[in-house]
């Protein structure tokens, strides 16, 4: 007997990883008592893509740190993954699912941005009660060693007099690195929606880098990391980076941003974190102080070098007028290229 | 000689106690699934992406998953000799003969060939894949659009002629995958298709979901119209062996070559787009029977009918690995489950990740290596415990498939609605499995699809519309004649047959699961 | 095919009457592969017209979006048209009469299923208490033995299987499953 249990329950372990939490169960305190001690309860950080994510990292060594530098109140903290549609769907869930719930936080970023706009999402972070945003990354763009590429301006110049001359390769369609290709067209002058139709979506960075290699595309546009050990080797070059000064793309000396170029131009893939709606003023102070605390523990400055993610810290109102003024920035470019 | 050095960092990056403990539970799992009616390698993977995606670890895990596929071809011939009920498709093959001598009171000669050939043939494949990955792998960076284009109707085509029992049934397997895998964002533009207004179709049908319906759910639930005919008896196991490793000397003797035999022929079909374990296993029972020169023993349990399937379908898992891993083009539903873990990581199979994850690739074929050699041990003298498998209580058994499948499928999304279309897809699956509708094309359209379409529209886009880059480029060119070639493969082995004046026994068939 | 027995004329003409059947060895014609056929062609015609409308609206170009839909869809409308004229053809003989009965047991699995997975979202019932009971239901719907032979081993197994998983998994791995009304 216990044989064969224990038969149908080694491999039912094995095969099952992870929860299925959904309920919170047990009261919620009063406002004032959760503003006192927060969390009052186990804490719950969605991840609104699949594992392994940026999201989903950026989630799980949230939690890791908040349970580590012993800021819970005594409480725990979960993660859990809810995919799809570039976030949308779990945005979704927050907004109509998780009201008024302070102990409900998700994990947001600039790709859900863009996605609320390519996927025409009924609900947008404004929606939201924002808290703040916490890493960003910088985008590089390269091009293959043999290219007759060296500055951004040659490259700039080329498609603004001939849009279908550069044929640019990156992540998904409407994702951060094609809204890039089209806000770089605007600010060289050129035709935006011309040259985001030269743009090839590809799944994941591998297939990028292939076929930039195999001379696909002429240029390749990604997050600073995937093409830096490229850059490192010499099989690619990086023509600028796209934080606001220049940064090391992997050649060891840094690569001028775009605005150093002479575009007046900043995209950063940055990642943050919001509550849902309704949660009173009291409870928004309680998981700002949380979130504060959060930033300036030192075991998340070493998550921080650790993941080799930038610090990008802004909390509360300036981390509302941020999503506000990135929401409007990148629907008028989706807009503008065709995709919103 | 640098593929020798690649292999030998490979094995540093194995023999660590992690891997090898990933590699032992791999092929422990395999293993037991193999055995396992009902539950297949491809949706053991899909089951345990959200375990896998939690450990972090790229190298462990796909060691891991590599040992359970090959743990379930070694498990699946200790299920069709004992109870003649093939664990998995592959094993077809392996039973005819295998089961008749269980029931001489061969059993243990039966198992042992097949384990024992099946070591020689992962031996000798994986040594034959080590020499082949890097010289294609570097072909591969070459590879543009076009070719991959080529490359996806190469398979396509395959696919469509090896669809087996009949053709219209086939192509409706395979046209029901290329639809789901049609739903979702259009991933060149992201406009939305057949989403139907569900939001959580924007991102299309997950692999996972697909085949956690089709395989573990469909199959549970047309069991539950025929529970009676589920098998219950297993061939006892007769007390000892003679003989070294069960083996006597006369069955040595008979079964050294068709494991050779069967390794020449799995490892090739195993390469081939749509090859899989099926095809090769029938071809060398029937290449065996042929040759054999103890024609009266076939049909009452020929040694060499289990020591030739048994080696072909061992040697084609290292030739599945040659595409998967140096194109990122999967060639059965088990190596689809590990394209898709590949992606979960962030990584592409292709020549970048020979360039970018060396100790990923080589450690995994160092561990194939290692991975045979466990399950020597694990077949042989722990043969007792897998007969105790064989007999769970198969509604226990089911019933347990359908926790982990709801659970599975809800752990990796978070979403209730892609449960409820996993049990949808059960659905069809039920009634695909009552009129007999083959599985595995499913699958395969579901990847091969949107895999076509997108490298096709791809190379438009790249050449501004132009037809002519489809045969401008010598590659595309080949690739394509081949894939016309292709369209007479299923007539091979009744050409082979022909030539050599004999109708074959076998036939060239997908069957559900490798 | 040679028979034990020599056959017994009255049945078989009375089922070549009943079925219509053209020879006497297909007994009982199934309706199922052309009830099958009709439904797969009327759902490809539906999903054609879905994909015609697409590009109707934006136009087929070449490299876009619009054409694969049309491609794969007609397909699939060409496939069960010829699957169908198949099946009209043949009168495949089945496996015995369209029975009724033999669809009780997977709908009830089906409902249980689909039961299992909304208590667990939606309900406060719990992983644990859920899980039990789903596997006693899921067990008893696939088992063929009376209830007294099987119930101990069954309620062990689902019990075990439920408590197993949950302990293993929120103690070991730190993976956390619905909570219910039960403290676990």
């Amino acid at each position: 007997m216990f044989k064969r249990a224990l038969a149908v329950a080694v491999p039912a372990v094995l095969l099952f990883a992870t929860g299925c939490a959904d309920q919170s169960v047990g009261e919620s305190p009063a406002p004032d008592a959760a503003a006192a001690k927060y969390p009052a309860k186990t804490l719950q950080i969605m991840a609104p893509a699949g594992a392994g994510g940026g999201w989903d990292t950026t989630a799980r060594s949230m939690q890791k740190t908040l349970q580590e530098s012993g800021l819970l109140n005594g409480q725990s903290a979960e993660v859990r993954n809810v995919t799809g549609a570039a976030g949308t769907i779990g945005l979704a869930e927050l907004v109509t699912s998780h009201q008024k719930d302070a102990h409900q936080l998700m994990v947001t970023g600039l790709v859900m941005v863009g996605g609320v706009v390519t996927n025409k999402s009924p609900v947008d972070l404004s929606k939201t009660t924002p808290i703040a945003t916490l890493t960003a990354e910088s985008e590089v763009v390269v091009v293959h060693k043999d290219s007759k590429y060296t500055t951004l301006k040659q490259l700039a110049d080329d498609i603004k007099a001939d849009p279908t001359s550069v044929k640019w390769g990156g992540g998904s369609a409407g994702g951060t690195d094609q809204i890039l290709v089209g806000l770089l067209a605007k600010a060289a002058g050129a035709d935006a929606k011309a040259v985001a139709k030269q743009y090839v979506a590809y799944s994941g960075g591998g297939e990028t880098k292939a076929a930039l290699l195999s001379g696909d595309v002429t240029v390749a546009v990604s997050g600073t990391s995937e093409f830096a050990d490229l850059v490192k080797a010499g099989t690619v070059r990086a023509l600028a980076v796209s934080g606001a000064t220049g940064a090391d793309a992997g050649a060891g000396t840094p690569a001028p941003s775009i605005k150093e170029s002479g575009y007046d131009l900043e995209l950063l893939n940055w990642r943050g974190v919001v509550a849902p709606p309704g949660i009173s003023d009291s409870e928004r102070t309680a998981v700002l102080k949380l979130v504060d605390d959060l930033h300036n523990s030192p075991q998340w400055k070493q998550e921080l070098a650790d993941k080799k993610w930038q610090d990008f810290y802004k909390s509360g109102d300036e981390a509302a007028a941020f999503y506000a003024a990135e929401s409007t920035r990148i629907k008028t470019v989706l807009t503008e290229i065709g995709l919103g | 000689m640098n593929s020798f050095m690649d292999l030998l960092a490979g094995f540093g990056t194995v023999l660590t106690p992690v891997n090898l403990l990933y590699a032992a539970i791999g092929v422990t799992i395999g293993t037991l699934v193999g055995v396992l009616p009902g539950i297949g390698p491809a949706l053991t993977i899909a089951l345990l992406l959200p375990v896998a995606l939690r450990l972090d670890d790229p190298t462990g895990t796909l060691i891991m998953f590599a040992g359970i596929y090959a743990g379930a071809m070694y498990g699946g011939s200790t299920t069709s000799i004992l109870l003649n009920t093939p664990g998995e498709s592959s094993s077809v093959a392996t039973s005819i003969e295998g089961y008749q001598m269980a029931r001489r009171g061969r059993a243990r000669a039966a198992l042992a060939t097949a384990a024992i050939g099946s070591f020689v043939a992962g031996t000798i494949s994986t040594v034959l894949l080590a020499l082949v990955a890097t010289p294609m792998a570097r072909l591969a960076v070459t590879f543009r659009a076009s070719d991959y284009f080529a490359l996806a109707v190469l398979a396509m085509v395959t696919v469509t002629a090896m669809v087996g029992a009949s053709l219209v049934r086939g192509l409706m397997s395979l046209t029901f995958g290329l639809f789901l895998g049609l739903i979702g964002l259009d991933s060149l533009t992201g406009q939305a298709r057949f989403t139907f207004g569900v939001p959580a179709l924007l991102d299309g049908v997950d692999i996972v979901t697909v085949i956690v319906g089709l395989f573990a759910i469909g199959e549970t639930l047309y069991i539950a119209t025929r529970p009676r005919d589920l098998p219950d008896t297993v061939t006892p196991l007769e007390p000892g062996g003679k003989g070294f490793a069960w083996l006597g000397k006369a069955d040595w003797a008979r079964s050294w070559r068709p494991w050779l035999r069967g390794t020449a022929l799995g490892f090739p079909f195993g390469a081939l787009p749509s090859g899989g374990a099926e095809i090769p296993t029938f071809v060398s029972y029937t290449l065996e029977k042929r040759r054999s020169k103890h024609p009266r023993e076939w049909g009452n349990g020929a040694i060499e009918g289990v020591a030739g399937p048994e080696a072909a379908n061992n040697a084609s898992f290292s030739g599945v690995l040659v595409p998967l891993l140096t194109l990122g083009i999967p060639t059965s539903a088990t190596a689809a489950v590990m394209l898709a873990a590949f992606g979960y990581f962030d990584l592409s199979p292709g020549p970048q990740l020979f360039e970018k994850s060396p100790e990923l690739v080589w450690g995994l074929i160092a561990s194939l290596f290692i991975g045979n050699v466990m399950l020597l041990a694990l077949n042989l003298p722990m043969i007792r415990v897998w007969v105790k498998v064989l007999k769970i209580p198969r509604p226990l058994l089911y019933t347990g498939i359908l926790v982990f499948a709801t659970l599975g499928v809800y752990a990796v999304s978070g979403n209730i609605v892609d449960v409820f279309i996993a049990f949808g897809i059960g659905v069809i699956a039920v009634f695909m499995r009552r009129f007999e509708f083959p599985i595995a094309p499913v699958i395969l359209g579901l990847i091969l699809g949107p895999m076509m379409e997108t490298q096709f529209r791809r190379a438009l886009l790249l050449s501004d519309n132009d037809l002519t880059v489809f045969v401008r480029r010598p590659l595309t060119l080949i690739l394509l004649l081949l894939a016309v070639a292709a369209l007479g493969l299923p007539h091979l082995p009744r050409l082979i047959a022909r030539i050599r004046g004999r109708e074959p026994a076998g036939r060239l068939a997908f069957g559900d699961e490798d | 095919m040679t028979s034990a027995t020599p056959p017994d004329p009255a049945p078989i003409a009375a089922a070549e009457t009943d079925a219509g059947a053209a020879t006497p060895e297909v007994a009982t014609a199934s309706s199922g592969p052309r009830v099958a056929g009709t439904v797969l062609l009327l759902i490809g015609v539906a999903l054609l017209w879905q994909a015609v409308d697409a590009g109707i609206d934006t136009g087929v170009p070449l490299g876009g979006p619009t054409l694969a839909p049309i491609l794969v869809t007609g397909l699939w409308v060409v496939v069960a048209v010829a699957y169908l004229i198949d099946a009209l053809r043949k009168r495949a003989a089945d496996d015995g009469p369209a029975d009724l009965r033999s669809w009780i047991r997977p709908v009830l699995l089906l409902a249980a299923l689909i039961g299992y997975a909304v208590v667990l979202k939606y309900t406060v019932l719990g992983y644990v208490l859920a899980t039990t009971v789903f596997v006693l239901a899921g067990a008893r719907l696939l088992e063929t033995r009376p209830v007294r032979e099987v119930i101990v081993r069954d309620l062990v197994t689902a019990i075990g299987l439920a408590l197993g998983i949950y302990l293993l998994f929120t103690r070991l791995l730190g993976i956390v499953l619905p909570a219910g009304v039960l403290p676990l």
